[in-house]
């Protein structure tokens, strides 16, 4: 389903270079839940978005069934993130002058025939258990709350992969649950293949398979 | 994506509400300061209605008696008249000179003062005098063809208008002049009366194509007159020539060489100065100040658009960059790097053209109650009844299509330099930017 070869990340600053992945090599079969554990700084963000096609490596080759990404251009990329990723992200990034239901239509607004966006939006919100706070700016959501939405926002377009960055770091562990719940529910019932970054241990033992990075290789245990 | 423009643009109202009422102040004002620019560079253009790019004077000056070179056999105001004419024949044979015309003293046009004269047209409804121009020509001097004056239809025909014999008070009037005066007839054959005298009476012989006195103003109402039957004796005349497409005037004067000058000169006649008909008219311009008037206004106009430009551009420039984050969303979620830039472009267009409906409806409030730009005019004399100033319409639309046009350019611009550089980042990097 997706593959990572060799994937080498350098940030460089005037100053300083960090080699934040070093040859990653990493093969996450369809319908896999994973979950990818390290201490802070390891370099889990990067990888998740390099393999989300956010980012591009310093080196290294990305397949997304079976198709070489990295060398694609622009509309391509574009075309990947919008049908084949579902993005969480650790700080929730949604729009805060749009109002929920306007922010789980996103990805399909970049849709040739997305259908019905409001019924599509409407019926994931649900899925999250938010259908009573669409017209909600995200400012008066709560943590829990925001992290559902922005679930339903990578759900919504039905992609195949989501790839969560610590999609519980920001909650209690009751609400961290039910994400969690939430997330296997996707995984078992929907077939998703699911790539979690987590620092949670009892978390990462629920998923089929833990990754473990340190100083951005990936280390057996 | 248009809802999501205007949902952009709604949920940021409080955030965008300065740079929309700047939008509106800069639209209405770009109409008020361009419209006087619009208006002088329109006028500026105006055809002369006299083919003055292939036209150049010759001053001939006599010398004075006493002087070694005088010859006092020619001193004599026959032979003064028979000089003249030699001396214009003289010219007229020089290589490409096509036509020549000796000018009356105060006759040349756009250079010389011209009087006034107030008329009735005669028609017994008309209430008032109007005031025309008039400016003197000499009969028999090929005036009309040489400037290259056009008559309309119904009248005579230039060469017989300058060839014919003038009783006194005939005139040839412009068009401007007989729409005034006997608006949709044939003016040939009409008179004006003296408004002071109701039996002294201006009989109209032909109609030509409008001429304008003065080339940094409107055309006015002018008219040509004869107080002679030709030539007289004078100390000083111009000769009015018109030179062929081989050569133009300037050239034409700068290879005027002193065997020339030997050749032309005829009894005490010689040649004074030559002078391409482009330069006099500059000159005029000039000293009336208006050359420095008209590139006031177009630099002001410059400057202001400049401003406009910059201070325009740069706001939605600031705007938009706090939005890289909500952008690196998008990207993140599907959307193209030309996704992004029709989505800030959109938003900016429809932001303008809104802004600029209202700024331009408050400047029609204005010119409604104060006028559009009229240009420059010569005071007391009456104006041609059919201007462009006068088509209000017509004015306002095509001043507002310009404005419309730079306003939507700077937000273009804009939007345009914000949108091209988010395209060098990755989705990441402008995720983290705040
Ligand atoms: N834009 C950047 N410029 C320079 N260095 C960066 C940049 N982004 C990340 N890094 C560095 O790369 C390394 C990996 O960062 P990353 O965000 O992937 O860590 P992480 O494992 O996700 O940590 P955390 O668990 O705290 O989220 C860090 O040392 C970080 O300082
Ligand atoms: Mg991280």
């Amino acid at each position: 389903m997706l593959t990572l070869n060799d994937i080498n990340k350098i940030y460089r600053t005037k100053t300083i270079e960090t080699c934040a992945l070093n040859n990653v090599n990493l093969h996450v079969e369809k319908g896999e839940f994973l979950s990818i554990m390290g201490p802070s700084g390891c370099g889990k963000s990067t990888l998740l978005n390099i393999m989300g096609l956010l980012d591009r490596p310093t080196s290294g080759t990305v397949t997304v069934n079976g198709e070489d990404v990295t060398g694609l251009g622009d509309r391509e990329l574009a075309r990947f993130r919008n049908r084949t990723f579902g993005f969480v992200f650790q700080s929730f990034q949604l729009i805060n002058t749009l109002s929920v239901l306007d922010n789980v239509t996103l990805p399909l607004l970049y849709r040739s025939n997305p259908g019905n966006i409001e019924q599509l939006a409407r019926e994931a919100l649900e899925k999250v258990g938010l259908s009573h706070r669409m017209t909600h700016k995200p400012t008066q959501l709560s943590g829990g709350q925001a992290q559902r939405v922005a679930i339903a926002r990578a759900i919504v377009g039905n992609p195949a992969i989501i790839l969560a960055d610590e999609p519980c770091g920001n909650l209690d562990s009751r609400m961290g649950s039910e994400i969690m719940e939430l997330l296997h529910e996707l995984n078992t019932s929907d077939g998703r293949t699911i790539v979690m970054v987590t620092h949670n241990e009892s978390q990462a033992k629920e998923t089929d398979r833990i990754v473990h990075f340190f100083d951005g290789q990936q280390v057996t245990l | 994506m248009f809802r999501l423009i205007f949902k952009n643009l709604w949920n940021r109202r409080r955030a965008y509400a300065w740079l929309f009422i700047e939008l509106i102040v800069v639209s209405a004002l770009a109409c008020a300061i361009l419209d006087g620019g619009l208006i002088s560079i329109h006028d500026a253009n105006l055809p002369l209605g006299y083919d003055s790019d292939r036209l150049l004077i010759i001053e001939a000056g006599s010398i004075p008696e006493g002087a070694v070179t005088f010859d006092a056999s020619a001193a004599n105001s026959v032979s003064n008249v028979e000089n003249q004419l030699r001396f214009v024949e003289k010219v007229k044979q020089m290589p490409g000179v096509v036509m020549v015309s000796e000018l009356e003293q105060d006759g040349m046009l756009n250079c010389e003062s011209t009087s006034m004269n107030s008329f009735y047209s005669g028609t017994e409804a008309d209430s008032g005098a109007n005031g025309i121009l008039t400016t003197l020509f000499i009969p028999g001097t090929n005036y009309f063809e040489t400037y290259g004056i056009k008559s309309v239809p119904g009248s005579p025909s230039p060469e017989e208008l300058s060839a014919r014999s003038y009783a006194r008070k005939e005139f040839v009037i412009t068009r401007s002049v007989a729409e005034l005066f006997w608006p949709g007839e044939n003016a040939v054959g009409k008179e004006f009366i003296n408004p002071r005298d109701s039996t002294v009476r201006y009989p109209v012989v032909g109609v030509v194509e409008d001429v304008r006195q003065k080339s940094h103003i409107r055309t006015n109402c002018l008219a040509f007159t004869t107080w002679r039957s030709g030539i007289e004796p004078a100390d000083y005349f111009q000769v009015l020539v018109r030179l062929d497409d081989t050569i133009d005037p300037e050239t034409f004067a700068a290879a005027f060489s002193n065997d020339d000058a030997r050749r032309l000169r005829t009894g005490n006649f010689y040649v004074k100065s030559l002078t391409p008909y482009a330069d006099l008219i500059a000159n005029v311009e000039n000293s009336a100040g208006a050359t420095a008037e008209r590139n006031m206004s177009i630099a002001l106009a410059v400057f202001f658009l400049i401003n406009l430009i910059l201070g325009i551009s740069s706001s939605f420039f600031l705007q938009t960059r706090r939005r890289i984050r909500e952008m690196g969303v998008h990207l993140s979620f599907g959307a193209t790097r030309r996704h992004i830039t029709a989505m800030l472009m959109g938003e900016g267009l429809v932001m303008a053209a809104i802004a600029f409906i209202i700024g331009d409806i408050l400047f029609l409030q204005w010119a409604l109650k104060f006028g559009l730009s009229t240009g420059n005019f010569m005071n007391g004399i009456c104006n041609p009844a059919d201007t462009w100033a006068s088509h209000f319409g017509q004015h306002f639309a095509i001043l507002s299509g310009i404005v419309f046009i730079l306003v939507i350019i700077c937000v273009l611009i804009g939007t345009w330099l914000p949108a091209r550089s988010l395209s060098r980042i990755s989705p990441v990097e402008a995720l983290r930017n705040e």
